[in-house]
């Protein structure tokens, strides 16, 4: 343990405004680095990243955070980061680089491919000459569940922010160790998101297009296995359903996620476990229909019901015809993260949320991108939180 | 609910694979479905809103089945929750969460009716003296009623003599060891245990040059997940055990806690035979029914189950049916088991490490 702390202890202080150059240049590379990873197509979430860190992208990114102030990285940034996604870590350790501060991450406990993917990436990358500034004031740290309490507050007390990734459990236990009074947390906590389709504009769609937004519906569901928190896992049909067409589309999930997800016995054999408990827990739920074991969904009897807690896993969908747009706040609460929709107005959504004092959703995104991630997310715009503005008066 | 003793008037209990049996088998699946439909409102939500027919022609693998982890979950019950006589629970896998099993005084009497029978037709009748790889459970103050204190009283019906060779710190009981073998081991005698205290607690730290194992007969079941988690499989723990102690008779057997009574042994070929009581039925991952010889899920059928609705119940174990013409003269359905089907890495933003 005495090693883990030395390596906190002789991290150099390293801060920089926001979206600098080396910053950039460094992320560029990262992409380069992994896109020369020759698994890297068995790894969808991996793959992804190589466009995400690519200068084209993050240049843009700056350009959405143009600013007149002199903002500059708040100083040391440790990162809670959740043990059970594999990648996770590197969107957050990217935010607070790009935000401009010397970044201490806490690595999953478990071991995913993945992780090891990119952290071999990045000590390449540190070996450089040019990032030797980067390597001193960066560190990734894997430690023992027995020691977490201990090191997380040794780092807690050093840290001039923190981003804690939950569970609420997570974020609460971490929210109860001291830090210096200074010290900002960004926390994202547990989430649930949902689905909504608008059917005037759904049902005159020609067959190739709901192929297409099947398969982008399919991505949505059955990446991370439907359990992060921006996966969807309640689709409503808003307005008049054609059954035809909304079998298709279901139907053509199903057969998707047939040829595209590795479905072994495990996957299925909890998914029907999840399944039936759900119904027998809910008598709002009603009668199931089963794609073979590829899709399962499963009908709303009654809309009186808290859905908050009602998730999924490998592929199940919760369905419900709603009448209008303004039905949706019982379903939109204070813990719905992402909505993903097909065939409305960004008015529609800003009208919803202002005239029903909604607390719930954060992001209003098209189906096919739930996994997209943004540097504002669950509401935070992380870079300008996790920076300081420096006022010339 | 007396069906039951239809089934134990019958003394050819190994001879299950005859049209006489099937259809009486299926008939009482069918009616226990029909019972605890009416029973069990849970369960009855289950049967409606599923319509999971995955059984091809055959009535009996039509019928509804429960996932194995739903016990886990759910406390479901056909009785009256006064009427719960005893509370069976599972040792806890790795998810954390315990199965929970509640039985009426008739239930409960039932298995151990059943496990009496079976046990007996499979070991004769006569009592011997059991070597138990466990602690003494009088002595260890165990107030739950876990599935393998549930096995130990189960098993002990063979027994005429107890004795316990683990101390309560867990270390081995010479002395015990000693007089037990000195006194017993001229004649036929038992050692029971699970599988994994059996390779770690007797395999492992017996030091067996001065004793002799010849007349015992071995019976384990149950942890064998821990041992193909360190590449042991049943073939080579009996290789094992032959070598080391030179016993011969090793029986594995294979159950639910869910379905606790209705057990499967090995022959003496070494493949899993059902009984009158209980089979088996192997699905692929889509839970249609595969051929003989083909790996799948277990889904396992027993008669017992009528304070709980489990006994239909497909589970996360690995196996295939042989269709074999095997010459231990029993007359059920012959299977291997491959282990438990792989965890898959879990993920997601919960809590869970």
């Amino acid at each position: 343990m005495q090693d883990k702390i030395n390596s906190i202890d002789n991290l150099k202080l390293n801060i920089n405004k926001p979206f600098n150059e080396l910053s950039i240049d460094f992320l560029d590379d990262l992409s380069e680095e992994i896109k020369k990873i020759k698994i890297v197509k068995m790894y969808p979430d991996l793959y992804y990243l190589i466009f995400w860190c690519a200068k084209r992208n993050i240049l843009n990114l700056k350009h959405k955070h143009k600013t007149n102030n002199f903002r500059i990285g708040r100083g040391f940034v440790f990162h809670v980061c959740p043990n059970n996604v594999p990648i996770n870590f590197i969107y957050s350790f990217m935010i607070g680089l790009l935000s401009g501060n010397s970044n201490i991450v806490k690595l999953p406990s478990k071991d995913f491919k993945e992780i090891d993917i990119l952290l071999k990436c990045i000590k390449k990358l540190f070996s450089l000459k040019k990032y030797i500034n980067l390597k001193k004031s960066n560190l990734f740290l894997k430690y023992d569940h027995d020691k977490e309490d201990y090191i997380s507050k040794y780092i807690s007390s050093k840290s001039d922010a923190r981003i804690i990734w939950g569970g609420d459990t997570t974020v609460e236990k971490l929210k109860k160790i001291h830090t210096p009074a200074r010290c900002i947390d960004v926390c994202f906590a547990d989430r649930y998101s949902i689905s909504i389709i608008n059917t005037k504009k759904f049902n005159s769609l020609k067959q190739s297009t709901i192929d297409l937004i099947a398969r982008k519906f399919f991505y949505d569901i059955y990446s991370m296995n439907q359990l992060a928190c921006n996966s969807p896992h309640f689709l409503f049909w808003l307005g008049d359903e054609n059954e035809q067409k909304k079998n298709y589309f279901l139907d053509k999930i199903s057969k998707i996620a047939k040829q595209k997800f590795n479905f072994d016995e495990v996957h299925m054999i909890d998914k029907y476990s999840n399944l039936i408990n759900k119904i027998m827990k809910y008598k709002e739920l009603g009668s199931v229909k089963m794609y073979e074991n590829y899709l399962y969904t499963v009908k709303l009897k009654d809309s009186n019901i808290n859905i908050e807690d009602i998730r999924g896993v490998n592929g199940i969908i919760f369905q419900i015809n709603v009448k209008h747009l303004n039905k949706m706040p019982n379903y939109i609460k204070k813990k719905c993260q992402t909505v993903t929709q097909f065939g409305f107005k960004k008015k529609e959504f800003e009208n919803l949320i202002l005239t029903e004092n909604l607390l719930g959703a954060d992001r209003i995104v098209e189906i096919g991108k739930a996994f997209n991630f943004n540097l504002i997310w669950d509401g935070v715009d992380t870079i300008n939180s996790l920076s300081r503005i420096v006022s010339f008066e | 609910m007396n069906y039951i003793n239809k089934f134990l008037e019958n003394s050819d209990i190994f001879n299950s694979k005859n049209k006489k049996h099937q259809s009486l088998f299926t008939d009482t699946l069918e009616n226990l479905t029909k019972y605890h439909k009416k029973k069990c409102l849970e369960y009855s939500d289950f049967v409606k809103k599923i319509n999971l027919k995955k059984g091809g022609l055959s009535k009996l693998h039509n019928l509804p089945f429960l996932p194995v982890q739903i016990f886990k979950f759910r406390k479901l019950l056909s009785i009256n929750e006064n009427k719960i006589f005893k509370t069976l629970s599972s040792s806890g896998t790795t998810s954390g969460k315990k199965s929970k099993i509640y039985l009426d005084k008739i239930n409960s009497e039932n298995q151990v009716k059943v496990l009496n029978k079976i046990l007996s037709k499979k070991f004769g009748k006569q009592r011997r003296p059991m070597l138990f790889i466990e602690k003494d459970p009088v002595k260890s103050n165990r107030k739950r009623f876990s599935a393998s204190l549930a096995a130990l009283y189960g098993f002990s019906i063979l027994a005429s003599k107890q004795c316990y060779l683990l101390k309560e710190d867990g270390e081995i009981n010479y002395e015990i060891l000693e007089k037990f073998m000195e006194k017993f081991s001229k004649e036929k005698f038992y050692i029971f245990g699970f599988t994994s205290s059996i390779f770690k607690d007797f395999y492992k730290k017996i030091n067996n040059n001065y004793l002799d194992f010849k007349n015992a007969t071995l019976i384990h079941g149950g942890g064998w997940k821990k041992l193909s988690d360190i590449g042991i499989s049943n073939e080579s723990f009996k290789k094992k055990i032959k070598k080391k102690f030179n016993i011969n008779k090793i029986f594995n057997y294979y159950g639910l806690i869910e379905q606790t009574g209705s057990i499967f042994f090995e022959c003496k070929n070494g493949y899993f035979v059902s009984s009158i009581f209980s089979d088996i039925v192997i699905r692929d991952k889509n839970f249609n029914i595969l051929p003989n010889n083909r790996k799948g899920l277990i889904q396992i059928l027993s008669i017992l189950p009528t304070s709980y609705p489990g006994h239909n119940i497909i589970t996360e174990d690995l196996g295939e049916i042989r269709n074999i013409k095997c010459n231990c003269g029993l007359n059920g359905t012959h299977f291997k088991i491959h282990g438990r089907a792989k965890e898959a890495e879990i993920r997601g933003c919960s809590d869970a490490r």
